[in-house]
């Protein structure tokens, strides 16, 4: 058994080689590494801090059961990308009545923020709430990870073209949105 | 050229990679058509899990058998796919998963072809000398596509020590070694 | 207006509650998250030795890097959370992997079982 301040202390490829050994620790390690990226992802598509974690659940165990699969964290992170990506699109799919959620189910922690910016923030994160399932998963990717068009592609299996279009689209609809803002 | 060396590397490769897969199906090529299913079910325990599995089980009743029987076996892998239309699946789907069945080690133990029903089930074992290796059932039905892959030492006689639970009937472990159909 | 700007603002990565593994693990498999080894400690004179030098070792430990010590500790109890649910997880999967196997081979256990055969 490796003592849990040498996993904590432990490089990342190291300590994915420790979880595929069946090192318990060191799994629960990686989880919390990680689960800012796709709790948050869930959140910001989902818009639900519940269905988030619902989500997390699934995500957090089928990652168990793939540690075996995946070669590094690279791999692993690609991993994750594409299977929070997935199962959200699917989860949106399902609750398809649900896609309009008010704005305080995603309550907002940057305090220090200034209310119009807030405001600005909070009427973007509905406008893209309106987008279709994979529009929107696509625009968080971008703007939360930071993804180029390729990587968004490689992480919901999808063409370029495809996820370009998408954000062209969805750029041009949040743009439309915000000049209405403060119309009659 | 390139095409005699080819065709020599799928002589000597294709057989060994064969012997390499042993009692494990690759169903990969079937998780296309979940997103088709009206049900769908993908189960993949290797011997990790299992081994995981079997030391939260308990020495006693039911939790016992399912220790035992895990002890042996070294992997589960199951697709079932339940569609809500015909010919939601090609016939190149099955015959990948029935070209495997053909390879060295296995055996067909049994055929349940109804004509009437379109229902055919195909009960698999995958011998390795004297030594049981391995199972397969294939289930191809107009709506339903299903394929059970256990991979170990369990054989129908073991499996049906299991009998009365999980839904496991009185099994046919005096089948004929060859198939039976109607 | 920076419409980049601002988006990357509005979806700027939001932290995870504290404790989400276990709290989400825990409403999934409520039955496997057990109080650990509350059952094994029973008074013998082995015991309270192992008891008073653990609580020593604690003691020291705390006072070289308390706060490092507990999050060590709660990863532990976290990772073993995990692994117990992780299990009834895969236990869940092979009892059903059985019943389809179990329902197909009842299949065909009627099939031969029909009096035209």
């Amino acid at each position: 058994m490796i003592p849990a301040a040498q996993v904590l202390s432990a490089d990342h490829d190291d300590t994915l080689a420790l979880a595929r050994g069946g090192d318990a620790t060191a799994f629960a390690v990686l989880v919390r590494r990680h689960q800012a990226m796709f709790f948050s992802l869930a959140l910001h598509v989902l818009r639900s801090r519940a269905a988030a974690e619902d989500l997390a659940q699934d995500v957090f165990l089928e990652l168990y059961r793939n540690l075996w699969n995946l070669e590094s964290t690279a791999h692993l992170v690609s991993w994750l990308r594409r299977v929070t990506g997935h199962r959200c699109i699917d989860e949106l799919r399902r609750l398809r009545h649900r896609w309009e959620l008010p704005m305080d189910e995603v309550p907002e922690r940057g305090a220090s923020a200034r209310p119009r910016d807030l405001f600005l923030e909070g009427r973007l994160q509905q406008l893209v709430a309106r987008l279709p399932p994979r529009a929107r998963v696509v625009m968080v990717l971008r703007y939360q990870e930071e993804l180029e068009p390729s990587e968004i592609a490689d992480a919901l299996q999808m063409p370029v073209n495809t996820v370009k279009s998408h954000l062209r689209r969805s750029l041009a609809v949040l743009r439309a949105g915000l000049l209405k803002v403060g119309q009659p | 050229m390139k095409i005699t060396i080819a065709m020599w590397l799928c002589l000597l490769v294709g057989p060994a990679s064969a012997l390499a897969q042993g009692a494990r199906l690759q169903l990969d090529h079937l998780d296309r058509l979940a997103s088709e299913a009206a049900q769908s079910v993908n189960i993949a325990i290797d011997p990790a899990m299992l081994k995981l599995a079997s030391a939260f089980l308990k020495a006693e009743g039911e939790q016992a058998a399912l220790k035992a029987m895990l002890a042996e076996v070294k992997g589960i892998y199951v697709r079932s796919l339940e569609f809500e239309r015909q010919n939601a699946y090609t016939s190149d789907d099955v015959n990948r998963v029935r070209e495997q069945l053909t390879a060295p080690g296995w055996a067909r133990l049994v055929t349940v072809d109804s004509k009437r029903d379109g229902e055919l089930v195909e009960i698999y074992s995958w011998r390795q000398g004297t030594e049981s290796g391995g199972l397969a059932i294939l289930v191809v039905e107009p709506m339903e596509l299903t394929v059970v892959n256990i991979v170990g030492p369990l054989d129908l006689t073991k499996l049906a020590l299991l009998q009365g639970n999980f839904g496991i009937p009185r099994l046919p472990v005096d089948a004929p070694p060859a198939g039976r159909e109607d | 207006m920076n419409l980049d700007h601002d988006l990357r603002r509005a979806f700027t990565r939001k932290p995870a509650p504290p404790g989400l593994a276990g709290r989400v693990l825990a409403r999934l498999e409520p039955r496997v998250i057990v109080p650990a080894a509350t059952a094994s400690l029973s008074p013998s004179p082995d015991r309270r030795a192992v008891r008073w030098l653990g609580a020593a070792a604690a003691i020291a430990v705390v006072a070289i890097g308390g706060e490092r010590y507990y999050r060590q500790q709660e990863t532990v109890a976290e990772a073993a959370r995990v692994q117990q649910a992780a299990a009834a997880r895969v236990q869940h999967d092979v009892r059903l992997a059985l019943q389809i196997a179990g329902e197909k081979l009842a299949v065909v256990q009627r099939r031969l079982q029909e009096p035209n055969r």
